[in-house]
């Protein structure tokens, strides 16, 4: 394996999440360096909300240390992380156009403001929706809406970018349109994603890297380096067989062993 | 024989469809405004002269709305009901985002605002005039505390109930506490604090009537409690009437284009 040079934009050293006596993330280790797109992979309720929440500095972890771009967050006096979110649901202000949305993600951010207007058009142009710059999220398709979400999460010069399953909600023809752009959008702006999916073969289709979560509390199983250069198709058998090897691979982590154990007997 | 009924077809009279009609939002207000009126004229046939005539009393509004008395009251009920409103809604609307927002101002606010709003409103205005007098002040005071109650309970719930998911990406995307505010918070609410609103108007001047029978010497609750003392019923019906269309028109007419240019988004 190649040493890479870039230098790590968030790491996160013996994270650990309790609430109480209950556990939800134990030990986490990891680096995400500089343009890197990695995939988060785990079962439901291993543990993947706890972690967001403390990678978009919402809560502070119960345990171990979080940097961004070298310094350390949740100290006293640290400020809190320069981040772009799409979340599973747009969470656009309804009563705000889209240029109003993503003008206000920009108010708080330190871009100059004569610059917005040029950026707030590049990034619609990018993302194909130029002509709802006026419009009301509530006149838009889902699929338009979270274009718009991802458009105010990249806008805003990020360090790096958390997406919380953003596709899940869309039907299969919109997801698979929006995956393909989603690569060839983070290629052209170098943007560091940190990618929370259920669907294996969306992370292996989107990913330079995927963490695969163990069931909860969370601790990483395995880092799994996707071996495909881009860009990528979505029907390539590789990527097929990819998802079956780590299929194969999460069964145990995943409790999926003993659930068909259970079951066959 | 040939038979007709299969190789002619032969134009059929339609008969025309009245759904439209029947279903539109004024063929259900001619029907309200009729029934009123045939109702009223029971009445009148029934309990005369207690209940006045349709006719007389639109003479009597007609002649109210020529005579300058009648439009002094006017102005004046109008400027103590538009007065109570503004302040009921400001300090309501104001009392309910700090119940709504802050725990410890809940625990403190949260009996009070219970127990204001199982006071009886006519409890307020006798106390008001007994404290302050029968001047401007009571009528004011005995209002905004009658109303505010309402307003503030409308907000603080709604508060409550606002989509936690926009809070944390405020949070997330570092807007700052103005912004939270004027651009996450308050439009959440605007729903709730145009119903706290036409609430508090309605109050508002239903009360205001009842002030100014009580206490006032002059505005429009004066006027029709001097014309019950002196069994003019006419005069009663025909001030009343022009009052509650007036108040009508300003609730549905202002209020209405207000909520309708802010809530314009949901269209």
């Amino acid at each position: 394996m190649t040493h890479d040079a870039r230098p790590p934009v968030l790491k996160v050293t013996d994270l650990g999440v309790s609430y109480g006596d209950s556990e939800a993330v134990s030990r986490l280790d990891f680096e995400i360096r500089r343009g890197e797109f990695v995939a988060i992979l785990g079962p439901s309720g291993c543990g993947k909300s706890s972690m967001l929440n403390v990678l978009s500095g919402l809560n502070a972890p119960s345990r171990g240390r979080v940097f961004v771009e070298g310094a350390e967050l949740f100290r006293p006096g640290s400020t809190a992380p320069r981040l772009g979110y799409v979340f599973q649901s747009h969470r656009l202000l309804p009563w705000r156009t889209v240029r109003q949305n993503l003008e206000i993600a920009l108010a708080a951010s330190s871009v100059p403001k004569d610059s917005w207007d040029r950026r707030i058009d590049e990034i619609l142009s990018i993302l194909h929706i130029s002509q709802f710059k006026e419009s009301w999220p509530m006149r838009l398709s889902g699929g338009q809406r979270q274009r718009v979400s991802i458009a105010r999460a990249l806008l805003v010069d990020p360090a790096y970018i958390l997406m919380d399953e953003p596709l899940s909600t869309l039907d299969e023809v919109t997801a698979r349109a929006l995956r393909e752009e989603l690569t060839s959008i983070c290629q052209r702006t170098e943007a560091t994603v940190v990618f929370v999916t259920h669907s294996i073969r969306e992370a292996v289709f989107l990913a330079d890297r995927v963490l695969i979560l163990t069931r909860g509390p969370a601790r990483i199983h395995e880092d799994y380096t996707i071996p495909l250069d881009r860009p990528r198709d979505y029907d390539d058998p590789r990527i097929a067989e990819i998802e079956a090897d780590i299929v194969r691979r999460v069964q145990e982590p995943w409790g999926l062993v003993r659930q068909k154990e259970r079951h066959l007997a | 024989m040939p038979d007709i009924n299969s190789s002619i077809s032969l134009p059929m009279p339609r008969s025309r469809d009245w759904t439209p009609v029947l279903t539109s939002p004024w063929f259900s207000a001619v029907i309200a405004i009729g029934s009123i009126l045939a109702l009223w004229f029971v009445m009148a046939q029934a309990f005369r002269p207690w209940v006045p005539d349709i006719d007389a009393t639109l003479t009597e509004m007609w002649s109210n709305l020529q005579s300058a008395d009648f439009w002094a009251d006017f102005a004046l009920t109008l400027w103590r009901v538009l007065s109570a409103f503004a302040s009921a809604s400001l300090l309501g609307a104001a009392l309910g985002l700090l119940i709504g927002l802050n725990a410890r101002a809940e625990a403190f606010c949260q009996p009070l605002l219970a127990l204001a709003l199982a006071v009886p409103d006519p409890v307020y205005i006798i106390f008001a005039i007994l404290g302050l007098g029968t001047g401007e002040l009571a009528g004011f005071v005995a209002l905004t505390i009658a109303v505010l109650p309402f307003v503030a309970n409308i907000v603080r719930s709604n508060v409550q109930a606002r989509d936690m998911s926009l809070d944390e990406m405020a949070q997330i995307y570092h807007l700052p506490r103005g912004v939270r505010m004027s651009a996450v918070l308050i439009p959440q609410i605007v729903p709730a604090l145009l119903t706290a609103m036409r609430f508090s108007f309605a109050l508002s001047w239903k009360l205001v009537v009842v002030v100014e029978a009580i206490g006032q010497p002059d505005g429009i609750g004066a006027s029709i409690f001097n014309s019950f003392r002196l069994l003019r019923m006419r005069e009663v019906a025909a001030t009343a009437i022009l009052f509650i269309l007036a108040m009508q028109l300003l609730e549905r007419g202002v209020l209405g284009r207000v909520e309708k240019k802010l809530l314009r988004w949901r269209d």
